[in-house]
């Protein structure tokens, strides 16, 4: 995912709310977008969670910055390790530590790479709901993974790159009839459900 | 209002050197190429032409045999090496880029190795470099600079001594990151075990080769995570190396966490896979010698017997050394 790079891969734009962001520095994008990286825990670098999620507000000098750091802790449900160094978590909860952090900066669209690599079932379900509850309260994810099985139950769009070319895009349902041409065999979840 | 007294533009000139000069180099390169720049020119990228085909042995033969010559011969030696691995990278994937981003490289060595030694060296050392020699002074440190080791007056024989020094710096430095750019880390393993080099002093070598990279990536993406955050956001830009100051600090500790947890995910990986179990045990890859090894067996050969001849001829005293 080249979005923190300044000069974008090949032709592509970036244009969010008919701001074109192609050739802008890293903290305009920021304004408008975030980026939780698949090493998110190099991005923690407060030495409480506390800290940690109101960064972005208090560089930003963020008015009432103590109440939405509360909010946020109270959303990813870690009001309980508020005062924890957040390297020490376990990893579900870095992750959310994060993207708490992710949605302090303001950004409305978030940018997940490879969110699910390295976890479990139980734990690729509970991010799923969380990105869900999310997107109830406004926000947008865009999500690049290998993982078909977590963008078939979770996403509402896909796209299928080649080579960094977009050969496929639409609902999971649409995408995965076809996605086998592009080597990316269909989720078991949607077989059986085409059965 | 108080009068600003000219007499004080000197000391404040030092001041400012002593403060900005060491951390010159630092800034300049991160301004043109950037952490990104550092992460194409430590990293192998995979492409066909000559040195890319070399059997790693070879390449890391030329690096000890550049760093021998660099070390044993006139500086001048050493430029002409610099300039001549300067041209090979040329022929690697990205070829300009990669020439643009090691003649940036040279030319930070080159700058801070004489801010580095210039202002420190003595004028007996700078003898015994040039021989006979009447100093001649381009600058008065204030006298209190001594207490930091600085010699009172720096004399432009200091600076073309320190010039002469980073010449046996930049081969070095250009011809190890060739070898990065070109080699994948198991090829280099293969063959340094194939050469009957002991396998703990192998895995070291390797896990530093392949950890280089990766730190340059680390630190850029805390570093630009914190930009995007807000760090900085409204300050005038001609602020911004302090701001990264800032947060280079901040990402120390998220870096050292983020490479010591990748440490031990790769002692788990080589234990798992009975990593150096059996002190008898086999690998089967191939490691061939190619024409092109063979090639480079005679520049490598030609370049050992030009060095002894240049050393035999005059022009091989190491530093301090004199005459040119």
């Amino acid at each position: 995912m080249g979005f923190l790079d300044k000069q974008l891969n090949s032709s592509l734009n970036l244009i969010f709310e008919n701001v074109d962001l192609s050739h802008a520095g890293i903290v305009e994008r920021g304004k408008y977008l975030h980026y939780v990286p698949q090493s998110f825990d190099l991005t923690l670098v407060s030495s409480t969670v506390k800290d940690e999620v109101a960064y972005s507000l208090k560089k930003k000098k963020a008015k009432n910055r103590e109440q939405r750091a509360r909010e946020l802790l109270q959303l990813f449900s870690l009001e309980q390790v508020s005062e924890r160094d957040p390297l020490t978590l376990s990893m579900g909860q870095r992750r959310r530590v994060a993207m708490a952090s992710a949605l302090a900066s303001g950004a409305r669209v978030i940018m997940l790479d490879e969110p699910t690599s390295g976890q479990d079932f139980y734990h690729r379900e509970s991010l799923g709901v969380e990105l869900a509850k999310l997107k109830s309260l406004g926000y947008s994810f865009l999500v690049v993974t290998h993982d078909s099985r977590f963008v078939y139950r979770h996403a509402d769009r896909m796209a299928v790159l080649d080579k960094g070319v977009k050969v496929l895009e639409g609902k999971p349902e649409e995408v995965f009839e076809f996605s086998e041409n592009y080597g990316i065999p269909p989720p078991t979840d949607f077989l059986l459900r085409r059965e | 209002l108080a009068v600003f007294d000219p007499s004080a533009i000197p000391t404040l000139v030092s001041w400012l050197f002593l403060i900005f000069g060491v951390t010159l180099p630092f800034v300049l390169v991160l301004r043109v190429i950037g952490l990104t720049g550092f992460q194409q020119i430590t990293r192998f990228e995979k492409h066909d032409t000559f040195y890319y085909r070399l059997n790693p042995v070879t390449k890391i033969v030329f690096t000890f045999l550049i760093t021998f010559v660099a070390a044993t011969t006139a500086w001048w030696i050493g430029g002409i090496i610099t300039v001549g691995i300067l041209g090979l990278y040329l022929t690697l994937l990205n070829g300009r880029r990669k020439f643009a981003l090691g003649l940036f490289l040279v030319a930070a060595t080159v700058v801070g190795t004489v801010q580095g030694l210039a202002p420190y060296t003595p004028p007996e050392i700078v003898a015994q470099a040039m021989g006979r020699y009447t100093p001649i002074v381009i600058w008065t440190w204030p006298g209190y600079f001594a207490v930091l080791g600085f010699v009172h007056e720096l004399s432009l024989q200091a600076v073309t001594y320190s010039l002469q020094v980073s010449s046996r710096i930049t081969p070095v430095l250009l011809s190890s990151l060739l070898l990065v750019m070109t080699s994948t880390p198991s090829e280099i393993l293969r063959s340094l075990r194939k050469a009957g080099l002991p396998t703990a002093f192998i895995f070291s070598l390797i896990v530093a080769m392949r950890t280089i990279p990766r730190v340059f990536d680390a630190i850029d993406l805390s570093i630009k995570s914190q930009f995007m955050r807000g760090l900085g956001s409204n300050a005038p830009s001609i602020i911004r190396p302090l701001y990264y100051l800032e947060a280079g600090f901040a990402s120390i500790v998220p870096i050292l966490v983020y490479m010591l947890r990748g440490a031990k995910n790769t002692a788990i990986s080589a234990d798992t896979r009975a990593f150096r179990a059996y002190s008898t045990r086999t690998y089967l890859f191939p490691s061939r010698f190619s024409h092109d090894d063979l090639v480079m067996a005679v520049v490598i050969l030609t370049m050992l017997a030009l060095s002894v001849a240049a050393i035999y001829l005059g022009f091989g005293r190491s530093v301090p050394y004199a005459g040119f």
